[in-house]
């Protein structure tokens, strides 16, 4: 609306009775709207209000009422989804497995990711051979389907001899391990297959975090005599602050929203132990055909997720990085 | 503080085919408590030769010795050196106090207490304690430089080493702490490899210079000696600002000729042989502006860029221009025909394929034996 004003108001001042005149009002017609943030914000903003902001008032919405896929009526039940949620047991398990499943992820993911992304570094600056070797092995974990590595690991952890872990364990002389159907083993499967992809997202962030940090920091703390170690704590580490960061907040989001990969390793079971807040939630919607349940799930974890990330806000004093 | 040695060291980057030697049998040493100047062009090996003695860059062949003991095998703060580094590498999470701290926490037992008191001492030393709970992102780059000193002298080291400290300076305050630098090397008594590209710092700050090119050394000796008796043409060329005019001449007789240039052979040069060609050197300020058809040479006067005080005038003669320093303004102006003539011990002569000096003058100016030369010759 302010563009459009102004636009009237500069066509009032010029005259565009010549073709020079035409064209330089034409010219500042285009430069007025330009130079306004409004014009380059426009299209984010209503990517984000279609995509995004609707969506959510929209669940919203349905979390107040007892929408059903199996009936095109609906009525506002206000709190009630909330109610049944808040006080059912599944909820807190389902609460229960993903807080586990989130911190063993949080610490895995970013452990690992960092020892890689070291060894890489290491390598690189060291000029020796197998870096990027490394690299494209590790982010083909990444750019792989959640869905696909839940069945590949699936089929590696299959609880017969011709699953591969079995398989390798029965030549060694070991029984057959419950990968998948012992409540406890299936726990740490489902982890151990999240972490493997994830790794490879935070390794990518650590490397280009490490790629930052100057060779004469380096070179000054060695000569300030820091051994390998101290140099890690002293001078990457405060480095990599702001990407740790990132990181920590990426991974906890991703993994409190997991999903596919377990839906595809083990739906959830046995019984609910690896069932986790997002698969209870699709259950909801598309097992139960509850959609106002499935809405409010989805909210609670929204509130969840945001809860967690303010934490992190108040744990981490970045204000100098930002 | 200790004397430093390097002898016939060499280091080389790579392997097999593809290896490049960076610094070649390199033999130099460095007396207690003196600043020696590393200089020459990018690339000449001097900052790799400053690693190698902060043992940041391991030796490929020869031996360092500090204080009389081989280092090669020492960790860099085994070797008792401190180092200061272009970009200052001050650490950026921590303040200028944490900074200095950073070495004697790591190196020694000292307290928390004791610590604290070194680093004030230093810091008022080089007046930066009103600084010291400041972060480096909000120091000015003069600023970074005197905590980024303070962090070598904390340690007080046997041997400073610096790699173009002054290099990311604006002008004035570049030539401010090149004075300031020397006059607390000059107190502090320590043993200097000073690292840099710019001649005017290494004429400047050095007690010796030692020029550099291409991995090799080309000379070692006082500022002055480097300047008025260079031993090749690199060397004459890379000390002195402008640069020394080089004039192609081939001896005959007892003259020196080129096209439109004449010159009588100095007594120093008379071994050269007759018909042989020679490169002449001359540095611009040596050259004196005299009525046409009289000097060395006839031209005409091209550029002129003053300087205030002097002027730099670029003549034509032939198909050879020279540079030459004159007085302010005035003195020439662009299109005069003028002649130009230098004394006899100012002419440098080089051999014209190998660029070796091949008749040096025998002392400085006011040297005894220079002035003996002089009246001679004159």
């Amino acid at each position: 609306m302010t563009v459009m004003l102004t636009m009237t108001s500069d066509a009032a001042i010029d005259d565009p009775s010549s073709g020079s005149g035409i064209r330089r009002t034409v010219g500042t017609y285009v430069d007025s709207v330009v130079s306004r943030p409004l014009f380059w914000l426009l299209p984010a903003l209503l990517f984000i209000t279609v995509f995004q902001l609707y969506p959510v008032f929209e669940v919203f919405r349905m979390s107040l009422t007892d929408m059903s896929l199996i009936t095109s009526e609906e009525s506002y039940v206000w709190l009630e989804n909330y109610r049944r949620l808040l006080g059912s047991e599944r909820f807190y398990s389902t609460l229960r497995v993903t807080g586990l499943y989130s911190i063993a992820s949080i610490i895995l993911q970013i452990g690992l990711g960092l020892g890689l992304a070291l060894a890489i570094d290491y390598g690189v600056r060291r000029g020796l051979r197998g870096p990027l070797f490394t690299r494209v092995v590790v982010l083909s974990a990444w750019i792989v389907p959640g869905i696909i590595i839940g069945l590949v690991w699936k089929i590696m952890l299959l609880e017969t001899n011709v699953g591969v872990v079995n398989n390798a364990l029965g030549r060694l002389g070991f029984g057959i391990v419950p990968f998948l159907s012992d409540a406890q083993i299936a726990v740490v499967s489902v982890i151990t297959a999240g972490a493997w992809r994830g790794t490879a997202f935070s390794m990518i962030m650590f490397y280009a975090g490490l790629k930052r940090v100057p060779d004469e920091l380096y070179r000054a703390a060695k000569i300030d005599g820091a051994g390998p170690l101290a140099r890690f704590r002293y001078v990457t580490l405060p480095q990599l602050k702001s990407v740790v960061f990132v990181v920590t907040i990426l991974v906890t989001i991703y993994s409190l929203n997991s999903f596919d990969l377990i839906f595809a390793l083990t739906n959830g079971g046995p019984g609910r132990a690896t069932e986790v807040i997002a698969l209870s939630m699709y259950k909801s919607a598309f097992n139960s055909y509850e959609m106002g349940m499935a809405a409010a799930t989805a909210v609670v974890l929204l509130m969840v997720t945001l809860v967690v990330t303010a934490v992190y806000f108040r744990l981490f004093d970045i204000s100098e990085e930002i | 503080m200790a004397r430093l040695e390097l002898n016939d060291l060499r280091k080389t980057f790579g392997r097999g085919e593809d290896s490049v030697e960076a610094v070649s049998d390199l033999s130099l040493s460095v007396s207690d408590g003196e600043l020696l100047v590393l200089v020459g062009p990018s690339g000449c090996g001097k900052s790799t030769t400053l690693n190698c003695i902060a043992g940041l860059d391991s030796v490929t062949d020869g031996t360092i010795r500090i204080g009389g003991d081989p280092v090669n095998e020492r960790r860099p703060e085994e070797r008792d050196i401190a180092m200061v580094f272009q970009n200052y590498a001050l650490y950026p999470h921590m303040t200028a106090a944490e900074n200095l701290e950073f070495g004697l926490k790591m190196t020694t037992g000292l307290t928390a207490a004791e610590r604290r008191e070194r680093v004030e001492s230093t810091a008022e030393l080089l007046d930066i304690d009103r600084l010291l709970d400041q972060k480096p992102k909000s120091l000015s780059g003069g600023q970074k430089q005197r905590v980024a000193l303070g962090r070598a002298i904390i340690r007080d080291p046997s041997v400073f080493l610096m790699d173009e400290p002054l290099s990311n300076l604006d002008a004035s305050l570049r030539s401010t702490m090149r004075t300031e630098i020397q006059q607390l090397q000059e107190d502090l008594d320590v043993t200097t490899v000073y690292v840099t590209h710019d001649q005017t710092e290494a004429m400047t700050m050095a007690d010796r210079i030692a020029v550099m090119r291409g991995g090799t050394l080309q000379q070692v000796g006082e500022p002055l000696e480097c300047y008025y008796r260079p031993q090749n043409r690199f060397v004459a060329e890379f000390i002195g600002e402008p640069a020394m005019n080089m004039v192609q001449v081939t001896r005959r007789g007892d003259r020196f000729v080129a096209d439109g240039f004449e010159y009588p052979v100095p007594k120093r040069a008379d071994h050269l042989s007759s018909g042989n060609s020679f490169t002449l050197g001359i540095r611009p300020g040596a050259i004196d502006v005299v009525e046409p058809q009289t000097g060395a040479a006839t031209g005409t006067v091209g550029v002129v860029e003053p300087l205030g005080e002097t002027s730099h005038a670029h003549v034509d003669i032939a198909d050879t221009t020279l540079t030459i320093t004159t007085d302010g303004p005035g003195t020439v102006e662009r299109g005069d025909v003028v002649g130009v003539d230098f004394p006899p011990q100012r002419v440098h002569v080089f051999d014209v394929d190998t660029g070796v000096a091949v008749a040096r003058r025998d002392g400085l100016p006011g040297d005894p034996v220079e002035s003996n030369l002089n009246t001679q010759v004159d």
